[in-house]
């Protein structure tokens, strides 16, 4: 299959090249879904600080329970 | 439903979906008849797609509850499927026909690791068992693409699996929140901070992920072998979750790095030794699982998406980093399992401390 042709690189030229590129491809690829996952996890953990928040000033306002 | 009959269902429901998600990559992975260096960077880029975003995947599901990556894989897999095989992909369509195929598994694992954790109440078999699937389907993937079978059976497999993941959905239904929220996952020694033991996680998966594919296996020359090899493998997983609930974590974090370890040095040659260390070796995915989900209560998905970029970079670095030499890869095996114990030992709980 010729992806990439470089006649006068000789055989295997284009494979090199495509190669190089795959390989900076999946570097910011992974790169940019560890940017994106890492941001996700802030928006989850604010969200369940928030959450811890409340239900703690919840309880807070209820009170003891009455025994 | 009680919880155990919840988390059987979850298990034995997503072991079956993993083995028929892996039927329908590795079918159209073993049809495409190219040259070798186009088949090493279609896997390059298989894994890369498949493993790199569960991470991502794993963080979004963990966030929104409504987000259900089970329902969306399924026409993923079966868009990529049958463009490769329909139009006879070449190019652009057929590295796209590749992307869909890798998305949609990467979201049937991140589906099946959520539902199995989530409904385990903090035991690691369900999620064992659910990894366990995939090594067989691989296998049977395999098996069937060089055999004459026609794609649209598999297409048929494929479109099978949308009740069932649809099934599995229904099991969150009446989900006790203290399951939900991973609360019963303590295997992890108080004090240790997440970020250490997430590291010292990825760093363990990455080791062993290397290493598997350092192992010396002279005896693997037949299709037959390399099916007990697949079988093994997928026992070895499934048994991992249920030896750290039956026995402890620590105990069967011992097994499966330290114990393997003469059963693969030994079985080279003879295939039931090596098979035997093969399955010790496998257990290790349920402990590493465990210390992960530990620390990360809050994003299940995520902690799973840990290990499985660590088995992409231990594969990466397997590609470009390989020793054909036996005393080399031996050194290795024991100077990283060595490690990897003494890793296992500072985070891992002593069996009567854990709840």
């Amino acid at each position: 299959m010729n992806l990439l042709s470089f006649d006068m690189m000789g055989p295997g030229a284009g494979y090199v090249i495509l190669g190089f590129l795959v390989i900076v491809i999946i570097a910011l690829f992974v790169v940019a879904v560890a940017i994106g996952s890492i941001i996700v996890l802030v928006i989850l953990l604010r969200k369940k600080k928030k959450q811890n928040e409340a239900e703690a000033q919840k309880n807070m306002r209820q009170g003891p329970p009455a025994t | 439903m009680t919880v155990k009959s919840r988390a059987t269902r979850a298990a034995v429901l997503y072991f079956i979906i993993h083995m028929m998600n892996e039927v329908v990559c590795y079918f159209m992975l073993y049809r495409i008849f190219k040259d070798p260096a186009f088949i090493t960077m279609v896997a390059l880029i298989y894994n890369c797609v498949a493993f790199v975003p569960q991470f991502f995947w794993g963080a979004l599901r963990d966030l929104i509850e409504k987000f259900k990556p089970g329902i969306l894989s399924v026409p993923l897999l079966l868009s990529g499927f049958l463009l490769f095989f329909i139009t006879n992909a070449e190019g652009a369509l057929f590295w796209l026909s590749l992307v869909l195929l890798s998305t949609g598994n990467a979201m049937i694992h991140v589906s099946g690791a959520e539902l199995t954790i989530r409904t385990s109440n903090g035991k690691l078999t369900p999620v064992a068992v659910f990894v366990s699937g995939g090594s067989f389907g691989v296998i049977l993937g395999q098996v069937l693409a060089s055999t004459d079978m026609s794609f649209w059976w598999i297409a048929l497999i494929c479109a099978c699996m949308m009740p069932l993941v649809i099934g599995g959905e229904r099991l969150y239904k009446d989900n006790p929140k203290e399951s939900d929220e991973c609360n019963g996952f303590n295997y992890v020694i108080p004090g240790r901070k997440a970020i250490i033991v997430a590291l010292a996680v990825f760093f363990i998966v990455a080791v062993r992920s290397y290493i598997g594919y350092g192992i010396p296996m002279a005896w693997k020359k037949t299709l037959v072998e390399s099916v007990l090899l697949y079988v093994f493998m997928g026992i070895g997983k499934a048994l991992g979750g249920f030896l750290s609930d039956m026995i402890g974590i620590r105990k069967t974090a011992f097994i499966c790095i330290i114990g393997a370890l003469p059963f693969l040095i030994l079985g080279n040659k003879i295939m039931i030794v090596s098979l035997i260390g093969i399955t010790l070796f496998s257990m290790t995915t349920a402990v590493t699982l465990g210390m992960v989900i530990s620390v990360i209560k809050v994003a299940p998905g995520a902690a799973f998406g840990i290990t499985t970029i660590a088995l992409f970079a231990g594969a990466v670095i397997s590609w470009f980093v390989k020793s054909s030499s036996l005393t080399v890869n031996v050194l290795i095996l024991v100077i990283t399992s060595a490690v990897c114990f003494l890793l296992a030992l500072y985070i891992l709980k002593p069996e009567k401390e854990v709840s």
